[in-house]
């Protein structure tokens, strides 16, 4: 706005800054001016006063508010703007679990098969891996069926006629006998 | 009271009903939350606190005839996407704009299927389904049947005026004035800057009092 000498009526720019309401960006004279100077108020004023008149003329056809307000609460979806709060023991929360239920399960079955897929394809993996090498099955202590394998050995033992496990002959000598015959016969 | 300072007071004639005194519970952010969680009781209050205004933004855009339908549009409009008010600005204002928004667009339809667009669209040009002129209905306590005739006249000029005006002064000249919204709600509502809302409004006002001339 214009410098204003406070002595002097506003200028028309400061005349529309003021109809406006834009007065407080007057400068403090031409504000100062304003407040005192019944000329210029008067302009503002009639400028205003016919604004007004044109805002009161449309005041005239207002709706009947109560039922624009019933209106447009009908008008509502009957569904919250978004998720709600969840809350213990709301019909909402009761109706929604089945929902949950089957997301749930259907969220377990993608696990399930996804884990049988995995394993499948681990076991086809071992069975076509040729690089590997074939390892003899490690059989433990308990696996060994040792009674059986001895009562073998003995058949087995039983059935060897080996020379040097033959008994002794009864009517042989004893061993001092043995050695009272090479005495007397000056052997040794 | 100059007549300039009570442009600037809000109006009191024909308000809707506003809510008493209640407990900490209804201000508005509270409101906000309830309506949120699909609470209409909440979201009716707000509604309630907001109309007046939703109304006089859409009356400035569509005329009285569309206004209704275009503000309870916008209500529902703004109900079901609660979820994307963010609060950097007030509630009101959110709403504002999308009151502006919902007028644009039927605006924007009309021009499409070639309805008529009138740039003095929104102002009371025809008379009513009475037959009489709205502007009788004005000033009825004025001193005299002389000052009203002259007063009708220079309304129907100030009208005329601003038909006249480029588009952006034209409606940030009735939103300040006609739907009583303040400088920085128009900018947030229209996303401009405050200092252009004040250079447009400043323009507006200059042009229509120098059109009017003597009747200014």
């Amino acid at each position: 706005m214009t410098t204003h000498p406070s002595d002097q009526h506003l200028d028309e720019r400061d005349l529309s800054a003021a109809v406006a309401g834009l007065d407080l960006d007057l400068e403090d004279a031409a504000r100062h001016h304003l407040a005192a100077c019944l000329t210029c108020r008067r302009r503002v004023d009639a400028a205003a006063g016919l604004i007004q008149a044109r805002r009161d003329l449309q005041r005239t056809d207002e709706p009947d508010w109560q039922a624009q307000h019933r209106s447009i609460m009908a008008r509502l979806p009957a569904a919250a703007p978004e998720a709600p709060v969840e809350r213990p023991n709301e019909p909402t929360t009761i109706l929604a679990w089945p929902a949950r239920l089957l997301s749930q399960r259907s969220a377990h079955r993608s696990l399930l098969a996804a884990a049988a897929a995995l394993i499948v394809a681990a076991g086809l993996l071992a069975l076509t891996r040729p690089w590997l090498p074939v390892r003899a099955p490690t059989i433990t202590a308990a696996e060994v069926p040792v009674e059986d394998i001895l009562a073998e050995v003995d058949a087995m033992l039983a059935e060897d006629q080996l020379p040097g496990f033959e008994p002794l002959d009864p009517i042989v000598p004893d061993l001092e006998e043995i050695q009272a015959h090479y005495t007397h016969n000056g052997a040794s | 009271m100059p007549v300039h300072e009570a442009m600037l007071m809000p109006p009191t004639r024909r308000d809707p009903p506003k809510p008493g005194p209640r407990d900490s519970l209804n201000d508005e952010s509270r409101l906000l939350v309830r309506s949120r969680n699909g609470d209409h009781e909440a979201f009716g209050e707000l509604v309630q606190r907001n109309q007046r205004r939703l109304w006089l933004v859409c009356r400035q855009y569509l005329g009285a005839d569309e206004a209704d339908a275009a503000t309870q549009d916008s209500f529902v409009k703004a109900y079901t996407n609660l979820h994307s008010f963010d609060g950097c600005s007030a509630f009101s204002t959110w709403l504002t704009r999308i009151a502006i928004n919902t007028c644009l667009d039927e605006l924007r339809r009309r021009k499409r299927e070639g309805l008529r667009v009138d740039p003095g669209q929104g102002l009371d040009t025809e008379p009513d389904a009475d037959g009489l002129d709205p502007l009788d209905r004005v000033a009825d306590e004025g001193p005299g049947p002389e000052d009203r005739a002259m007063q009708r006249q220079a309304v129907a000029r100030l009208r005329h005026c601003e038909a006249g005006l480029p588009e952006r002064q034209r409606e940030i000249f009735r939103l300040r004035f006609y739907s009583e919204l303040e400088l920085d709600q128009i900018a947030t509502a229209l996303g401009v800057h405050i200092g252009t809302v004040k250079t447009q409004l400043h323009r507006a006002v200059h042009r229509l009092r120098t059109e009017l001339g003597d009747l200014r």
